[in-house]
């Protein structure tokens, strides 16, 4: 086999991971790149300067997903949340239910590593999950007589809960004419993202829709969409703080903990 | 530590404690209150329930796992029979349901648990049982399935836990037995229990597989694998050759056989001898790769440094704090995390359907107030004003009915309209209908009219050319003519274009009139 024919075959083995539905368990051919790429440090060094070429990085050989790929922010391989959601008002809360489906998906750290996790989630809980939390920030505000209004003409300073609150589970909110989604319609619209690019996949209507996720989707969250939004957090001066509910890598993996059924947090069932 | 009497008596209590608290999430289907509030009285849900473990018990063995939709499917069938006459909606629903009280999607940790009672070096417990039945996995290629667990596997497939090996020769034997006297209902019973062990010794060496694939150092190779594998190839190669000699007696016993019910169980039988050849051959594929699978994981697991991730807690870390910001601030963070989830995506190349399908395609902003396209009174609103106004009509039509006996030139007809049309104006274009009028009953002879024996205007093309400022071509002849009333269903055979579908077409009739041309 010649250079260029391996330059070839690592140019496939990107080009199959950015095929939607590819799977080295149901593609011989993905099956034997897949093999190259762990046990020819060469070949696997190729693949990762083709996808380097795309402004993609390689994260991870898997047995289930295959090769995942991650974009960075140059690359013109990124979803445009724009185009997702014309809508600039709807918007921020669309990113929130992303966050929010991920967060009920995976409720504790080692979820993200456990290769047999498949998470079932409903648009109603996950608009619950997002509401009890929203709702103790305006508790905590009232409490502490805040004034939550935003400054007049620049709308965005609103604080991200408020808004949620101010949208109504389901229905119109209010007379005037902003179109506006209520919240179901936004997670729904989240999910239905994620299924069009094969992340969930729907299992039943109860609940406002429920969906079961998949490896992929739970290796690009860990891999690349936690890390990430953590570090840009970070760059805000926000850095939180795991819960105790939440094992730091040193600890026991696992807790016994019977308050622990993905819903809140001990510390916010106290307030 | 000590075991007496007692805790070695009291170990099978504990045993069978635990197959019980398996079927008891089973029975309590059928009491359950959804069950009546629903209206699904009718529905055995315990029995459906079976149904569905069998449906994915038996289809695991191909693959690791089965479709959710699929498993619904097949229970939705046998609720219909069970209920017939119900709307198919109902039954999926009903199947719906009843698989997610088997997966237990109520509770987080999809556990079943049951409290049972053990003595132990300690003296008597009480401990939590958990157990799952049906259960969410990856599939081979990472998509959301249904697998059986072993505890299900063994209660409610099986019955009893008993060994593999030597079942399966008792199913056998009582299989060739069966089939020597004929009783084919019950062969085929034994074939299918057969057919059950086969898979769970295929589930085993499945799940070392994939034990193996997560952590290598698990496993020990001379305890865990060498002598299973030995086994598990001994088992294939007895079971392989029964099965083709069982095979062998089907056909023989289908080539006597003639009864019709007897001859489509037979083929059944043999369909699932088949199903469990091919089994063995995934067996033996199985076996086959077990070892270099082994020496593989081996490489990547342990000569491979593990990959580091960042442990985030995505509730705390990242959805509380985001919350907490303001819409502005929350937008860069947010963004960084979509984007990772949605991962990169190939850019599409446009081909001509796709820009129909984006032309097309109802815009996402649907929340918006549409307003209404059209209403159903509008179409009466417009209208196309005529080319031709009744005056005109009216003058020709007067204009062709007083066609003298020996007929009379377009062209002289076309002055006619033109001096009448000079006393409605310029840009009378009466000529204009006069000449189509024309046209259309050369082309269309009034067959119709003539069959009945009325007066009608035939127009015919004698060769002439027409010398007009406006018009060219021939010069048309238009005469009168009447026509013999024709037989009975002339009025039936004349509504068709004769010109379309001549075979229909009186034929005499056609040829009289035909202009000649």
């Amino acid at each position: 086999m010649t250079q260029y024919d391996d330059v070839a075959a690592a140019a496939r083995t990107v080009a199959l991971a950015m095929t939607r539905g590819k799977s080295p368990a149901r593609s011989g051919d993905y099956a034997r790149l897949v093999r190259r790429f762990d046990t020819e440090p060469d070949f696997a060094q190729l693949v990762r300067k083709v996808a380097q070429g795309f402004d993609l990085t390689v994260q991870e050989v898997h047995p289930q997903a295959g090769l995942v790929l991650a974009t960075t922010r140059e690359t013109d391989f990124a979803v445009s949340v724009t185009d997702l959601v014309p809508n600039a008002e709807n918007r921020p809360l669309y990113l929130l239910a992303h966050l929010a489906i991920a967060s009920r998906a995976f409720p504790r750290p080692e979820h993200l590593d456990d290769d047999e996790h498949v998470a079932r989630v409903s648009v109603q809980k996950v608009d619950e999950d997002v509401r009890a939390y929203a709702t103790i920030l305006e508790r905590r505000a009232a409490a502490a007589d805040e004034d939550t209004d935003p400054p007049a003409g620049s709308p965005g300073l609103e604080g991200l809960w408020r808004a949620y609150l101010r949208r109504n589970p389901t229905g119109r909110t209010d007379k005037d004419r902003t179109p506006r989604s209520a919240t179901y319609a936004l997670v729904r619209r989240a999910f239905t993202h994620l299924e069009q690019r094969g992340f969930v996949r729907a299992t039943s209507e109860e609940e406002g829709g429920t969906y079961a996720t998949n490896v992929l989707y739970r290796l690009h969250i860990r891999d690349q969409a936690a890390r990430e939004m953590l570090q840009v957090l970070a760059a805000l001066g926000v850095a939180a703080l795991p819960h105790h509910d939440a094992p730091l890598p040193s600890e026991a993996p696992k807790l016994p903990d019977a308050t622990d059924h993905g819903m809140l947090p001990d510390s916010a069932l106290a307030t | 530590m000590f075991f007496g009497e007692s805790s070695a008596a009291y170990e099978s209590i504990t045993s069978r404690m635990k197959a019980l608290a398996v079927v008891r999430p089973l029975l309590a289907l059928d009491d359950s209150s959804a069950k009546r509030e629903r209206g699904w009285e009718g529905y055995r849900l315990a029995e459906l329930a079976l149904a569905a473990i069998d449906f994915v018990t038996l289809r695991i063995g191909a693959r690791t796992a089965v479709r959710q939709e699929a498993v619904v499917e097949r229970v939705a069938e046998s609720a219909a029979l069970q209920v017939p006459g119900r709307a198919g909606a109902e039954y999926r629903e009903v199947a719906r349901w009843l698989v997610e009280r088997l997966i237990n999607t109520e509770r987080h940790d999809r556990c079943f648990r049951h409290e049972i009672g053990s003595v132990t070096g300690d003296g008597f417990v009480v401990r939590e049982f958990p157990f799952q039945i049906l259960k969410d996995v990856p599939d081979e290629a990472g998509q959301a399935a249904l697998t059986v667990t072993d505890a299900a596997i063994t209660v409610l497939v099986h019955a009893v836990d008993v060994d593999i090996a030597s079942e399966q020769i008792a199913a056998e034997a009582k299989l060739v037995a069966l089939l020597k006297r004929a009783r084919i209902g019950e062969a085929w019973q034994a074939a299918r229990t057969a057919h059950v062990q086969s898979i769970r010794y295929a589930k085993e060496l499945m799940d070392r597989m994939e034990e193996m694939k997560r952590n290598v150092r698990a496993i020990d190779w001379a305890a865990d694998l060498e002598g299973p594998l030995k086994e598990a190839q001994e088992h294939v190669e007895e079971r392989s050759r029964a099965e083709t000699q069982l095979k062998a007696q089907v056909a023989q016993l289908l080539e006597v056989t003639e009864e019709e019910r007897k001859r489509q169980q037979l083929e059944a039988l043999d369909a699932l001898i088949e199903d469990c050849l091919q089994r063995h051959l995934m067996l033996i594929d199985m076996l086959l790769r077990v070892v270099p699978e082994f020496r593989r994981q081996q490489d990547r697991q342990i000569f491979v440094a593990p990959v580091v991730h960042t442990r985030v807690h995505l509730r705390s870390q990242l959805l509380e704090p985001a919350l907490e910001l303001s819409i502005e601030d929350s937008k860069r963070p947010l963004e960084a995390f979509v984007r990772g989830v949605l991962g990169p995506i190939r850019p599409r190349v446009m081909y001509l359907s796709d820009y129909f399908e984006a032309l097309t395609r109802i815009p996402e902003q649907a929340e918006v107030e549409l307003v209404a396209v059209g209403a159903s009174d509008d179409w009466e609103d417009t209208y196309d004003p005529p080319r031709f106004d009744d005056a005109q009509h009216a003058w020709l039509d007067g204009l062709l009915s007083a066609v003298p006996e020996e007929g009379v030139r377009l062209s002289r007809l076309l002055e006619r309209a033109r001096e009448w049309g000079e006393g409605r104006g310029p840009g009378d274009d009466t000529g204009h209908l006069l000449a189509m009028e024309t046209a259309h009953r050369f082309r269309h002879v009034p067959v119709a009219e003539l069959a009945r024996g009325e007066e009608a205007v035939v127009v015919v093309d004698d060769g002439t050319e027409l010398d007009d400022p406006d018009f060219g071509g021939s010069d048309f002849l238009l005469l009168p003519a009447v026509g013999e009333p024709a037989f009975d269903n002339v009025d039936a055979a004349l509504d068709m274009q004769p010109s379309h579908s001549p075979e229909f077409a009186p034929r005499a009739t056609n040829d009289d009139l035909e202009p000649s041309a």
